[in-house]
């Protein structure tokens, strides 16, 4: 019910999905020219570059995610209603993760081609991005609910959010760039995973605090 | 019911305060004496490094500052822990007394470092694992500096910091360990101070008296200026006001 509700809202209001897809096309297009000459070479810069760009569009989307709710009340309702809370953060995570992750787990050949990773690797790359891209909504949902209550999340959730995130981008860059180098994850991918697992542990937790917090209730 | 008492004690702003007074004391002396031992110690009377001459000294400093500066943080997210949990004021005193003092540490250990890196490394900034931790911990710092500039009302403030510092305490080891893997993935061709043959005692020793030098005023620090901190959150009640006008105002803060 509460999920159906989300995507309803979602597809009225398409710009939570286009935006930051928009944002990601954009900066992929700068770094393509800005760093033209580096790319190439079966694309090792890729790797990284495509997980900087998925974690910063990913924040894009962040702020606004329980902006709406917070400001026409219905946040409180729906943490003093009958569902329980848990399962609201957890169902606000996934929808996040199907409105940014999912869709850039989508695009992200199209960016790995513009940016020249070689073609081999695309199906290794989604892999990576499916495995890794839930860890960023979850601890970007922790900033999210700590910064709701303050009106200008923007800047500060980013402060807040980013030192957190170093793992994912570290282990998601750097088995991208094992697996150019190599062919191999190099272990990367095992401990994305566990990272993501991890960030399932505490996150949820962490932001219901904090929602209630910022609720003051 | 003793230990619930004692427990309850922590509870008092007021109990701390008074209480804390000669800790804070012993500590500060405690503190002092170390400290000039070991810079005496370790910048005139340890022997020279037979590869790196006198450039090794600012390890004295480096060293002691890298550990408290993790240490501190863990005693933050430790601290947001027990005020969640237990709901205590006396936590987010600490924090804010803890965060100054930790981001400082930081960006010691990471200017000495700098420093040091340039006769041994023959560069300003080498992207190596640990100067990575480092700066992601000085962020994780700013984080929570930044997210308590932000908030102006008190009891959501010290919630606020208790969450993020301790999601950022959880991280820490999480941090390390991809930094580290990220650097045996790119294997440069530097050779760490770390991993040099063991130090001679006569090195290590005034690096320990230091360690606990360094530790002895951190608590020093930390606790003065929690009670500096108590008396500036506490300055509506009675006590507070009788300290203030008894005109022994100094004996009793420092």
């Amino acid at each position: 019910m509460l999920v159906r509700r989300e995507f309803i809202g979602i597809s009225r209001n398409p710009s939570l999905v286009i935006n930051p897809l928009m944002f990601l096309l954009i900066a992929v297009t700068i770094f393509a020219i800005t760093l033209k000459p580096i790319l190439g070479d079966m694309g090792r810069a890729a790797g990284g570059l495509i997980w900087v760009l998925v974690l910063l569009s990913s924040l894009t989307s962040l702020d606004s995610l329980f902006r709406k709710d917070y400001d026409n009340g219905t946040l409180e309702q729906l943490l003093l209603g009958e569902v329980n809370p848990f399962f609201l953060v957890l169902m606000k995570c996934f929808t996040h993760w199907c409105s940014s992750g999912l869709v850039m787990v989508i695009v992200a050949p199209v960016i790995a081609m513009s940016l020249g990773l070689s073609q081999d690797l695309y199906g290794s790359l989604v892999l990576c991005l499916l495995v890794g891209t839930p860890a960023i909504s979850l601890i970007g949902l922790v900033g999210a609910a700590l910064t709701v209550a303050l009106g200008r999340g923007g800047a500060l959730l980013s402060l807040l959010i980013l030192p957190i995130m170093f793992p994912v981008v570290i282990f998601g860059g750097g088995s991208i760039d094992s697996l150019v180098m190599s062919g191999e994850f190099g272990g990367g991918l095992i401990w994305l995973f566990a990272t993501s697992m991890f960030a399932l542990g505490v996150a949820p937790i962490a932001t219901l605090f904090a929602l209630r917090l910022s609720i003051e209730i | 019911m003793r230990a619930k008492t004692w427990f309850h004690q922590w509870g008092s702003p007021r109990w701390f305060f008074e209480k804390a007074k000669p800790v804070s004391t012993v500590l500060g002396v405690l503190s002092l004496v170390f400290l000039s031992l070991g810079i005496i110690w370790g910048l005139a009377f340890a022997p020279e490094d037979y590869q790196q001459g006198n450039s090794f000294r600012i390890m004295y400093v480096h060293v002691p500052s890298a550990l408290l500066c993790q240490s501190l943080y863990l005693f933050m997210g430790i601290a947001g822990f027990i005020g969640l949990v237990w709901r205590m004021k006396l936590t987010d005193v600490a924090i804010s007394a803890a965060i100054p003092l930790g981001m400082m540490l930081t960006a010691v250990a990471l200017i000495t470092g700098s420093l040091w890196g340039r006769p041994t490394w023959g560069t300003w900034w080498e992207w190596d694992g640990r100067t990575v931790s480092t700066l992601v911990l000085f962020f994780l710092y700013f984080g929570i500096y930044a997210l308590r500039q932000a908030i102006k009302d008190s009891s959501t403030k010290a919630n606020a910091t208790a969450i993020i510092a301790m999601v950022g305490t959880l991280n820490i080891p999480i941090i390390k360990y991809s930094v580290d893997w990220w650097h045996t993935l790119h294997q440069p061709a530097t050779f760490t101070i770390t991993e040099k043959p063991a130090m001679p005692s006569e090195m290590w020793l005034p690096l320990l008296v230091m360690v606990i030098g360094f530790y002895c005023f951190a608590g020093h620090n930390v606790i003065s200026r929690m009670r500096i901190e108590i008396l500036r959150r506490e300055s509506r009640s009675a006590w507070v006001k009788s300290i203030a006008t008894s005109g022994e105002k100094a004996r009793y803060v420092f």
